[in-house]
């Protein structure tokens, strides 16, 4: 319990700081929301064109015209954000004491070294649970300070939902990372550029008519805003997603187990 | 000489992972997706024809700026500069807070060589992982220019458009230098350097969205944009201005903070 509460305080700050960011994204973003009159038709005619179209115009298939594209768009950001952190989470949960060269401290304390990496990734899921719990409130906040008759609390909750996911799965795959590697730097240099070969295979399958499996490399995409909007969350993506985060978290602790502490 | 080679050859993998993702990026943008792009040219004009004429006017889209190189050069480019800022970040920040990050500040420090000549010896290495990267870039659009069948006579507004990624580096470079000069510790040089890219692109990208002029000169990847380039054949002076006082402060700032400074024993 000590020691959760020591990773508690150790990442208070960079969440602190995460926090101010996003409360200024949210809020100068939904803010600024217009709603165009012509929205029904909008959403009619950007359905028609192909999708490679829709990409080079920026709006991956959105009427950003209703409150709920608009915060689909917005929310597309959140969700980079929310990677970046839970890379952030992941990496340093395994590597900070390297790095910090203060592992001899923590690993010779009376605790297995299964028990320490559990509180610290624990640690980091309460994070990012509490990031994206903040971000569906600040959103909230938001739109009900813009007083429209567009209910998009529901929608929210799905985004927030969506960017817990993909952050855990990015969480487990930069630990993952960090407890394979040598060097401790080196694993979350492995899980940033995981994540931006990630974003940009998400710009090309929204670039694809027929982009079949190359989903399951895109998990930016697993769960389409389009999707969401209509009140659904693929739950074939979901389980997916779960086994992915099983599977690494159980490399990582495997790893982690036998790793060379330098 | 030997600081420069050392700096440089630490860098040398890195360096290379980054222009491959670049210019890999690119050329797949240019050339895989570009044909694919225009012939769609007919699907836009058949769902646009399906509609009422006033409609269409109403959406504003200008088919001709759509479906030209140089638009579509302005979207590849989008992504090309979101890498080209990480990687510009990446490589200072790691020049320059190394001795920082391995705990040896004091042993840098007391050889027989200047702090002034250590920080531009480090810029100088860092200058020239860019400037590599950058006759790269700008041969792949010449490139791509010349095989997509554009009038050759327009090949210098294509090489400056496409400067912009140089442009861009430096002041991300300079940023970069800053921090890591100023910032007690640098944990990881990735994570940062990430976090800088798409801090930028995300600002862009808010810009875009709510027109408030403001951050417009918060957002340094849009400083120097190659669609402007195409349109009026220079950039824009307003934002030519800022860089440079961008850069110019960090990079003096930095120098005097670098020169100054405590060197830390462990």
């Amino acid at each position: 319990m000590n020691i959760l509460r020591r990773e508690q305080r150790a990442g208070r700050k960079a969440f602190v700081i995460w926090m101010a960011v996003m409360f200024f994204l949210c809020f100068a973003g939904i803010v600024k929301f217009q709603s165009y009159t012509a929205s029904g038709s909008m959403a009619e005619l950007l359905a028609s064109f192909p999708r490679i179209v829709m990409a080079v115009m920026g709006a991956a298939g959105l009427d950003i015209g209703t409150l709920s594209g608009y915060t689909a768009l917005l929310f597309y950001y959140v969700l980079i954000c929310a990677v970046i952190y839970a890379v952030h989470l992941g990496s340093s949960a395994v590597a900070r004491e390297s790095i910090d060269k203060t592992y001899e401290f923590v690993f010779t304390k009376p605790c297995s070294r299964g028990r320490v990496l559990g509180l610290k990734l624990a640690s980091a899921y309460i994070y990012l649970f509490l990031f994206c719990a903040f971000n569906a409130v600040f959103s909230m906040l938001a739109v009900a300070y813009l007083k429209t008759s567009e209910d998009v609390g529901p929608l929210i909750l799905l985004f927030a939902l969506d960017s817990f996911l993909i952050g855990s799965l990015f969480v487990a795959l930069s630990a993952l990372f960090a407890s394979i590697v040598k060097q401790p730097e080196k694993g979350a240099f492995f899980g940033n550029l995981a994540f931006l070969y990630a974003f940009i295979i998400g710009v090309v399958y929204n670039m694809l008519d027929n982009p079949g499996l190359l989903k399951l490399a895109a998990p930016f995409n697993y769960f389409s805003p389009q999707d969401l909007i209509a009140g659904r969350f693929d739950p074939v993506y979901a389980v997916i997603t779960l086994l992915l985060i099983a599977a690494s978290l159980y490399g990582t602790f495997a790893a982690f187990g036998r790793k060379d502490l330098t | 000489m030997n600081i420069y080679k050392f700096e440089t050859k630490a860098q040398l993998k890195s360096f290379l992972v980054w222009a491959f993702s670049l210019l890999a990026l690119f050329l797949v943008f240019a050339f895989a997706f570009y044909d694919m792009f225009m012939d769609s040219r007919a699907a836009v004009l058949e769902a646009l024809n399906s509609l009422p004429p006033v409609f269409s006017a109403m959406f504003g889209i200008n088919m001709d700026i759509l479906f030209s190189y140089s638009g579509y050069f302005q979207f590849t480019y989008t992504y090309v500069a979101l890498i080209g800022a990480i990687m510009a970040s990446s490589i200072a920040l790691s020049a320059f807070a190394r001795e920082k990050r391995s705990k040896c500040v004091d042993f840098l420090f007391s050889k027989p060589v200047s702090r002034e000549k250590l920080f531009f010896v480090k810029l100088l290495s860092c200058l020239t992982l860019i400037i590599v990267v950058n006759v790269l870039f700008i041969a792949a659009s010449v490139l791509s220019f010349a095989v997509n069948g554009q009038d050759p006579s327009k090949m210098g507004v294509l090489i400056l458009a496409s400067s912009s990624l140089f442009f861009m580096q430096l002041v991300f470079l300079s940023i970069s230098i800053l921090y890591a000069v100023f910032a007690p510790k640098v944990r990881s040089v990735s994570g940062t350097a990430t976090a800088f890219g798409f801090a930028g692109f995300i600002l862009s990208a808010l810009y875009s969205l709510i027109q408030e002029d403001f951050l417009k000169y918060l957002s340094p990847l849009g400083y120097f944009s190659p669609g402007t380039v195409f349109s009026t054949g220079s950039f824009e002076t307003g934002f030519v201005v800022t860089a440079a006082a961008v850069v110019a402060a960090s990079v003096a700032l930095a120098y005097f903070k670098y020169c100054k400074s405590d060197a830390q024993a462990i």
